[in-house]
């Protein structure tokens, strides 16, 4: 047997648990293959299924490591290979379950199903049930994380857990208090469990048939959209529907501490959270400014139902979930500009939207004014504060610095889509729904979230964008610097 | 007693510059207007001048406040002569100079009075090196008092010091800037241009400002020799001034060798020979030559954020457009006449990317940003982030404030705010490099002169006129 050192151990370990979590969630997709006979998707599901079981079984109990501390590199590690891995085997499914599919199709499906980005290639609502239910589940462990559920599920990683979490979510945490820590993931996954089933009961209730609540209630809790309702356009859907779609795609966009500290009874808390408080003013803000435009445009309308058909819009794309609930096509363009902006800036850090997170935005514009206060005070040895904590400067620069990073990576994956001779605003739009992980954008509407019509290219640029998004792209970009491949020791 | 100080300078700037244009008949009203209250104003206060130091705080307000006024009063001539007839339109016209941007709101050019003509080249000139600049170097009195209002002024984070007096520093750059000129202008004459057109040509290419005198820009003399010449000056317009000091002081190499230079000339190199490889393979060009000579020049043009067209890059495939788009967010080098976030900046961000990756991999290393083997400050890194996120949100919020009046689609929008944050000239679609900005209403006209005149000023100097601590300077 190969020798391997305990950091590659650690990393094998965490993989293998990954995907035996991966195996066992299979389960249901195999069981409604069966049921339903589809023959195509059984053989290549089941494989899969005890391919991850056994290979995760055996590397779990085999490979042990005696590891007490782990180094940042080997958590980035760790995190990257477990997607990408689990990425790549959730192609092989797609590859064989559906005719006509390349293999870059495959990639893009099982891409877009991890990274909750809710973009097909066909209309994901003419698929077999089992991959849907597959899509829906990926999107579920994408959302939330499949290395906070692994966690949440082994039992002596608690030191060295948050270490590696941070990697996956790696969003701006600065409060000790309302951080997860230790057991808190457990708690998390709980939260979210909960909040998917009891999406499921009210939806069960207000009439969805039980399959297609248990689609909606997996992808929407994890900010994905609704893909297997005609490719995300619910607007045929009855009011009571709606309401509990926004409802818990808004829930599943806000800061998962909120939730902790809920438990923890600290109300107090949440309502000071600058970034929540941020949010809030952001989603009335946009959905008045919606609102205002589009009385203006037609003055004959019910000033109520457009307030809350924007309400319900607006959350959708602000938690980038991108489901098209309204006729948002026909809104004024300055309606859709704000739209796109709220989708840059995207949800709250630790949740499971993607986006820039609402606390860098606060962060930036708060140094915006500080360069302009220390220009014209240049002796001054104030700082910056976030929720009246001052803060340090290595803190500013990260979240700035990843604003820009966010931006380049959006330019420069619109300049690859732009190869495909798509017009340029088609090319930003896509590379931002991509970014965001939104899937869906808002000026895209004759044709959302479908993909059939792209090069492999623009595919592959496509899975590398919504990587990116999902994981905050350093630990993406980190895979092409020497540095990565080095111990700590040698640099 | 400062606020004092600042008002005598500005009329006096503003008569400096039409003075030296008395020449031309139709300017002479506006010129008796501006000299008189500045001949008078600086009459009365001369004495005052040595006793005054200025603070940041004065001097952003002398910059920001000069840049307004002179294109102010810079815009009457247009309004006299009927040119054209609207304040705002007219406005944007002469901000578009004093700034060297090129955007237009004039459809047809060629019918406009040549005096007209030529003062909008001016304007471009006059703006290119700063007035105040222009003004510091012809005013050596100044002294030592004069680079606080330099630093406001000159763009970019690295103003390494030439000379011991900045006067010094300020003559010599102002000194190679007419040199530069001079001898750009001697070329086109050389290249069959008549002297009016070289020299309206010289004046708006070394200022990076792209006004022509012609409806169809460089493409009207269809001239290999003037568009490369152009090309070529547009490129040392694009580049770092003092780098030419350093290569005439003898050290030639060290000058190939700054960071800065380096990576301007190989993203023009990188996006011209991409832009050549899509236009011959979309098959736009079925000439290899003349699909590298527009390609040359239309990166040169629009990463100096001159803003000349030989082509109409609006039916060029979408991939040109995304390059060129990129290269007009970054614009040239600091201390040059282009606009846009600038090379160095961008230097530095990615650096500091890099740097980002290596913390976020090994946490126990220390891991400096350097620049041409200098550390930069933390104070320095937090400037230049602080203002490429300003840029980005003044891009934004600018592209919001115009889509309100439902003019223009969100492509236009969005590139007419970036191309006059950039100071290029044309942006894509209704305003791409063969229309103008005429469509726009005048409140968007003065949206967009404002983004200019930030743009050109560095945004911080001009959004400190509107901080609280600015009104309020004794508060902390």
């Amino acid at each position: 047997m190969i020798r391997l050192n305990n950091n590659k151990k650690f990393i094998l370990n965490i993989i293998s648990a990954a995907f035996e979590i991966y195996g066992i969630c299979l389960l249901p997709c195999i069981t409604v293959a069966a049921v339903m006979h589809e023959d195509m998707d059984y053989f290549p599901l089941a494989l899969v299924c005890l391919a991850s079981l056994i290979g995760g079984f055996i590397g779990r109990r085999m490979i042990r490591s005696s590891i007490h501390q782990v180094r940042p590199r080997i958590c980035y590690m760790t995190t990257l290979f477990t997607w990408l891995l689990l990425i790549a085997i959730t192609v092989v499914p797609f590859y064989f379950g559906i005719p006509g599919y390349s293999v870059i199709d495959a990639v893009l499906e099982s891409t877009a199903s991890w990274t909750t980005t809710g973009i097909g290639v066909y209309d994901t609502s003419t698929l077999p049930m089992s991959l849907q239910l597959l899509r829906s589940i990926c999107n579920w462990l994408g959302g939330m994380g499949i290395i906070m559920v692994t966690l949440a599920i082994l039992s002596s990683r608690k030191f060295i857990g948050w270490n590696l979490a941070s990697t996956e979510f790696p969003g701006p945490t600065f409060l000790k208090n309302d951080s997860p820590f230790r057991t808190d993931y457990r708690k998390l996954v709980a939260i979210y469990g909960a909040l998917t089933l009891v999406q499921f009961v009210l939806l069960v209730i207000a009439g969805m048939g039980p399959f297609m609540s248990v689609l909606t209630a997996l992808s929407n809790t994890s900010t994905s959209g609704l893909q297997h309702i005609d490719n995300g356009v619910a607007i045929a859907f009855s009011i009571p529907v709606k309401i509990i779609i926004t409802v818990f795609a808004f829930l599943g966009s806000i800061n998962c501490s909120v939730f902790l500290l809920c438990i923890r009874k600290k109300y107090r808390d949440i309502i000071k959270n600058s970034e929540l408080q941020f949010y809030f003013w952001r989603v009335l803000i946009s959905c008045i400014i919606i609102t205002v435009f589009i009385i203006l445009g037609d003055p004959e309308k019910n000033i109520f139902a457009v307030f809350g058909n924007a309400v319900m819009q607006v959350i959708s794309f602000i938690s980038t979930s991108g489901y098209i609930i309204t006729d948002c096509g026909n809104w004024p363009s300055i309606c859709i500009f704000f739209i796109l902006l709220q989708m840059f800036i995207g949800s709250c850090a630790l949740s499971t939207g993607g986006g820039i997170k609402g606390a860098r935005i606060i962060i930036l514009a708060k140094t915006i004014a500080f360069t302009v206060y220390r220009q014209i005070h240049p002796h001054s040895v104030r700082s910056l504060t976030f929720s009246k904590k001052p803060m340090k400067s290595d803190y500013v620069i990260r979240a700035n610095l990843f604003v820009a990073l966010f931006m380049i990576t959006y330019l420069l994956g619109a300049l690859l889509l732009s190869f495909d001779s798509m017009e340029v605003i088609d090319a930003l739009n896509y590379s931002q729904a991509m970014i965001t992980n939104t899937g869906t954008s808002i000026g895209q509407l004759d044709m959302p979230g479908l993909a059939e019509n792209f090069t492999p290219l623009s595919k592959l640029t496509m899975c590398i964008l919504m990587i990116a998004g999902r994981l905050e792209i350093y630990p993406l970009l980190m895979m092409f610097f020497r540095n990565f491949w080095k111990s700590d020791a040698s640099v | 007693m400062m606020l004092l100080g600042a008002f005598m300078v500005l009329p006096l700037i503003v008569a400096l510059i039409y003075g030296e244009n008395s020449s031309v008949r139709a300017f002479c009203l506006t010129i008796i207007l501006c000299v008189l209250p500045g001949a008078a104003i600086r009459f009365f206060y001369k004495a005052n001048i040595d006793d005054i130091s200025l603070k940041p705080r004065d001097s952003y307000f002398i910059v920001t406040i000069s840049w307004l006024l002179a294109s102010a009063v810079g815009c009457i001539p247009y309004i006299l002569t009927g040119s054209i007839p609207n304040f705002f339109g007219a406005f944007f016209e002469t901000c578009s100079g004093f700034t060297t941007t090129g955007s237009t709101v004039i459809n047809d050019i060629e019918i406009l009075p040549r005096s007209i003509l030529m003062w909008r080249s001016l304007t471009q000139w006059l703006g290119g090196m700063g007035i105040i600049v222009l003004f510091v170097a012809l005013m050596p009195r100044f002294g030592i008092k004069a680079r606080n209002i330099a630093s406001a002024e000159t763009p970019g984070p690295t103003v390494t010091k030439l000379t011991s007096r900045f006067t010094g520093t300020a003559q010599r750059l102002y000194v190679l800037y007419l040199i530069f000129t001079g001898t750009l202008m001697l070329l086109l004459l050389a290249g069959g241009m008549s002297i009016y057109d070289a020299s309206n040509h010289a004046f708006t290419t070394m200022a990076t400002g792209g006004f022509s005198t012609y409806n169809d820009s460089i493409a009207h003399f269809h001239s290999n020799y003037i568009s490369w010449v152009i090309t070529l000056f547009m490129f040392i317009a694009g580049t770092n001034f003092e780098l030419f000091f350093v290569a005439a002081y003898g050290h030639p190499l060290k000058a190939l060798k700054n960071e800065e230079f380096r990576l301007y000339a190989s993203i023009v190199v990188i996006a011209t020979v991409a832009i050549t490889a899509s236009l011959m393979h979309q098959g736009t060009y079925n000439n290899f030559r003349e699909a590298f000579r527009d390609s040359a020049f239309q990166v040169t043009t629009i990463i100096s954020t001159t803003g000349y067209a030989t082509a109409d890059y609006d039916i060029w495939p979408a991939f040109c457009q995304m390059v060129l788009l990129l290269v007009m967010i970054t614009g040239a080098s600091s201390s040059s006449t282009a606009g846009g976030i600038k090379m160095v900046r961008v230097l530095v961000l990615l650096k500091m990317i890099k740097r980002e990756i290596r913390i976020k991999l090994h946490d126990t290393i220390v891991n400096d940003v350097a620049l041409d083997g200098r550390k930069l400050l933390p104070d320095t890194v937090i400037f230049i982030i602080g203002f490429v996120s300003m840029y980005l949100i003044t891009l934004i919020s600018g592209t919001f404030l115009i889509s309100v009046t439902g003019q223009g689609n969100l492509i236009t929008n969005f590139t007419a705010v970036l191309t006059c944050i950039s100071n290029v000239g044309p942006g894509l679609d209704l305003v791409g490099p063969t229309c103008n900005f005429s469509f726009y209403n005048g409140f968007n006209q003065f949206i967009l002169s404002m983004v200019m005149i930030a743009g050109r000023l560095e945004l911080s100097t001009f959004f400190i006129l509107f901080s609280r601590f600015f009104r309020h300077p004794d508060e902390v």
